[in-house]
Formats: C-alpha cells, sequence, structure tokens
C-alpha cells in the first residue's frame, strides 16, 4: 500500500503540491486528472525522486516503510515504475543492456540466453521487432514505438506500482489500443497497484479505475469513479461540479 | 582479424584490420580502400591518403600521452578517422591535423574523450588549401568530463578555398542529469549507470562490428 501524507513539494521556488494525500491500496487502479501544469506529472517524478523536485513536508510510507528519503533507483528497485510522458533518448546505450543492467541490479540471475527469449517474447506481444532492443535506447523511434518500448521494460522487470504518466500521448488509435491491452492482461496477470496521469479516459476502457481523482491548487480537491472520468471529459474541468468537494483522503478511506 | 606491425612508414593496400606501431612515431601511406582499428597505441601518426583512396581508422586510447595525428589528403581521397580516449589521470597535449591539398576529397574526424582526473589539451585543426575544390570537412568532437577537471578542446579551421563544405562542434559537459534520472528510474545505480553513459558515449562512435571488442578493453 502507498500512503502519501501531507505531502508539500517545491519546484524552481515555486510550490506545487501543497498538503497532498492519497492512498493507493495493493492493486487498485487510481486516475489523477487536472489541468496543464497543475502538477499531476509532479507526483510521478516525487515518487521516483526526481532531484528537480524537493519534499519540503511530509510523507510517503510504502508498505508501512517510511520511503520520503529513498532515492530513485532504490525506489525502482521497491517495484516502482514511472512510463514517462515523453520517454527519452540515450544514445550509446541499447535497451537491451539497460534491461540486463537493471535485472542485475534487482538480484535477477537469469542467464543471457533465458533473457535473450522472454526479451523476444514480450517484442512479439508488442508487435515491435526484436532487433528494437538491440538499438539505442529510443534512438530514432516515434513517441508510439518508445511507448512500447517502455511497456516492454515493464514486463520484463515486473514492477508492482506503475505510474503511467500521460501514456495515450503520442499513440495512435491502434497502438493506444495494443498497449492498453498489454497493460490489462499484466494487471490481470501480476496484480500490480496502478496510478494513471492522463486528459483522456479512453485508456480506462481497457483499465476500469477503481478511483479517480481530481488535482487542483497543489490537493486533490474532487473523488470519484470513473464517472467523474467522463463528466470531465464531456464538460471540462470549470465545469465540474465543486459543490461536493470529497477530498481524496477521504473518499479513499 | 588480420593484424599489421608499423615499424616506422608502411604502405597499406586494400587492407582490413589491426594495425600497432612499434615506433614513437610513424607514417602510414594509404592506397586503395582500407579499414584500419589501432587500439591503445601510444604513436604519433602520420597518414598520407593517396589519390582516389579511403581510410576508415577506428582508435581507442586508455591514459595516452602527449601525442599527434596529421592527415594528408590527396585528390578524390575519403577518410573517416574515429577515436575515443579513455582519460584517467593523465596530463597530456593531442594534436589533429587535417590537411587538404587536393580536389574532391572528404575527412571526417569524430573525437570522443572522457576525463576522469586529468588535464586535457586538445587541438583539432583543419586546413583546406586555396584553389581546390570540392572538398568536405567535419569535426565532431566531444568530451565528457568528470570531477571538474580541466577539458580543452579547440575546433580549428583554415579555410582558404570557396569550393568546400566545413563544419565542427565541440561539446564538453558531465552526464546529463535527465540520462541518469532515467536509467536510476529503471533499477540502477549511479555507479552502473555512469559506466553505462561512459560506455555509451565511447562506444556510440564506432561500427557494431568492433563494439564488441572494444568494450571489452574498456570494461
Amino acid at each position: 500500500m502507498l500512503e502519501i501524507k501531507n505531502l508539500n513539494v517545491v519546484a524552481e521556488n515555486k510550490e506545487i503540491l501543497r498538503d497532498f494525500n492519497l492512498i493507493i491500496n495493493d492493486s487498485e487502479i487510481h486516475v489523477l486528472m487536472g489541468r496543464n501544469g497543475i502538477g499531476k506529472s509532479t507526483i510521478c517524478k516525487v515518487l521516483l525522486k526526481d532531484e528537480n523536485y524537493e519534499i519540503k513536508n511530509g510523507n510517503i510510507l510504502y508498505n508501512g516503510e517510511d520511503v520520503t528519503l529513498l532515492n530513485t533507483y532504490e525506489m525502482a528497485n521497491l517495484g516502482f515504475y514511472l512510463v514517462n510522458q515523453s520517454p527519452l533518448a540515450i544514445e550509446g546505450v541499447t535497451t537491451a543492456e539497460m534491461l540486463r543492467a537493471s535485472l542485475l541490479a534487482k538480484g535477477d540471475k537469469t542467464n543471457i540466453l533465458e533473457f535473450s527469449k522472454s526479451l523476444a517474447s514480450v517484442c512479439e506481444k508488442l508487435h515491435l521487432p526484436k532487433e528494437y532492443v538491440h538499438r539505442d535506447i529510443n534512438v530514432g523511434m516515434s513517441g508510439g514505438e518508445r511507448k512500447k518500448l517502455e511497456l516492454i521494460h515493464l514486463w520484463m522487470l515486473k514492477p508492482k506500482f506503475i505510474i503511467l504518466d500521460e501514456l495515450d500521448s503520442g499513440l495512435d488509435v491502434d497502438a493506444l489500443k495494443l498497449v492498453s491491452e498489454s497493460l490489462k492482461e499484466y494487471y490481470e496477470m501480476y496484480k500490480p497497484s496502478i496510478l494513471i496521469i492522463t486528459h483522456h479516459p479512453k485508456i480506462l476502457s481497457s483499465l476500469t479505475p477503481d478511483f479517480v481523482h481530481i488535482l487542483d491548487e497543489g490537493k486533490i480537491v474532487k473523488t470519484g469513479d470513473l464517472n467523474l472520468a467522463l463528466e470531465v471529459e464531456r464538460n471540462g474541468y470549470s465545469n465540474i461540479n465543486k459543490a461536493n468537494l470529497v477530498s481524496g483522503q477521504d473518499k479513499n478511506e | 582479424m588480420n593484424k599489421l606491425i608499423v615499424d616506422k612508414e608502411l604502405l597499406i593496400e586494400n587492407f582490413i584490420g589491426q594495425v600497432t606501431y612499434n615506433n614513437k612515431e610513424s607514417i602510414l601511406n594509404i592506397k586503395g580502400h582500407c579499414i584500419l582499428c589501432d587500439y591503445n597505441s601510444a604513436s604519433d601518426l602520420v597518414i598520407n591518403l593517396e589519390a582516389n583512396s579511403s581510410l576508415n581508422y577506428y582508435r581507442l586510447r586508455n591514459n595516452p600521452l602527449n601525442t599527434k595525428t596529421i592527415i594528408n589528403h590527396n585528390k578524390n581521397s575519403q577518410c573517416i578517422f574515429k577515436e575515443a580516449i579513455l582519460n584517467k589521470d593523465n596530463n597530456f597535449n593531442y594534436n589533429i591535423n587535417v590537411n587538404m591539398d587536393a580536389d574532391n576529397s572528404s575527412n571526417n574526424v569524430y573525437l570522443r574523450v572522457v576525463n576522469e582526473f586529468g588535464y586535457l589539451h586538445i587541438i583539432a585543426n583543419g586546413n583546406v588549401s586555396k584553389d581546390t575544390k570540392n572538398n568536405i570537412l567535419l569535426e565532431d568532437l566531444r568530451g565528457l568530463n568528470f570531477n571538474d577537471n580541466k577539458l580543452i578542446i579547440e575546433p580549428n579551421m583554415q579555410i582558404l578555398s570557396n569550393s568546400v563544405e566545413a563544419n565542427h562542434n565541440v561539446t564538453i559537459s558531465n552526464v546529463n542529469k535527465d540520462d541518469l534520472f532515467y536509467l536510476n528510474s529503471k533499477g540502477i545505480s549511479d555507479l552502473e549507470a555512469i559506466k553505462l553513459l561512459k560506455n555509451g558515449f565511447i562506444l556510440g562512435i564506432f561500427p557494431l562490428e568492433i563494439k564488441e571488442e572494444i568494450k571489452k578493453i574498456i570494461e
């Protein structure tokens, strides 16, 4: 279980999250929505301990342990996995090399033949030529191919807590369907917790959320179910009924 | 891989393989089409490309000392010179001079320098003579500098002809923080991530066929 308590986060001297609270139980799927620039991606970066974001107050607990001060690779090795909005390209380092290093860091001693076999089967699952994993990370790849590669990493690293930061951006209809189905399959197989940052409920047709939260002014201002996401799509953020504001924490608890 | 040992001066014709040097100064005269790999030599080099010749030269050096490389072009000659230098703690100067005195030639220099602890001063000179035509000259020079040590890379071009395509670029930086965060977010520690990025920086310029060999050497 992930528990974020009264989190205050600052980046470049600007307060982005203020008294942010959220509880995500094991195997729950949560969605975080909100206007552009409101701090949705900040949550992703904070959970993965990006140095550009400073936690001023509050705590992050995972399975009862305080993980507020852990660094990025320690969080990753606890099972946290972030699919970036725009996965970057790294020249000179291949995807296969990176995945091998990641698995070794997790203490996985799979031999190279087994590793190559699983990698090839995951590539097939995501309809991506297996040669792609022997190319430099994301170099020369389209937005859609990059997202598929991120899912290849996911299948190989088998995280327990997945954060999807606008996974749907840069994906065409077919690619979005393929990626969503693959995530659904992963969810059904391994039952991870998932936090989805999105503007569009399309992806939620495969991954039905337990909770949908609206973020505004640094905190969750409304929590509901899939219907809330559909309401946002219909009416926009400014027309959401805020008369009935329920804090994410209250509703979630 | 074929191997060739150079004493002082050698004519190399249509050869693909590894080259080693017995002397502090060596002269290579290139005829036909050659691909040469040079792992950790300490020799000053003069490379003369005969007319209508081509050369791909791949060089890797660990902790080198002062050296220089001179590449002289004759007409219709092509040279791709790719060199990676890993410096642990030496202080040294390195000069690369490319001289294009004839027409229809091209020279591409790719240099990757990783400096851990040391002082490096690298000067890359490209000279294109007056009244020459249709030459191409490119210098792509990059440095990865750690521990606030001194790494100076100077690209100089003296172009005396109007019929030339010339480009140069230099970058010197530490490891990119976004790259580091990305690798960390996959569970890779700083130490391992920096090792991957360093190797990637070096290996990025070499062709697939020799990457494994170079990887073994640098690790």
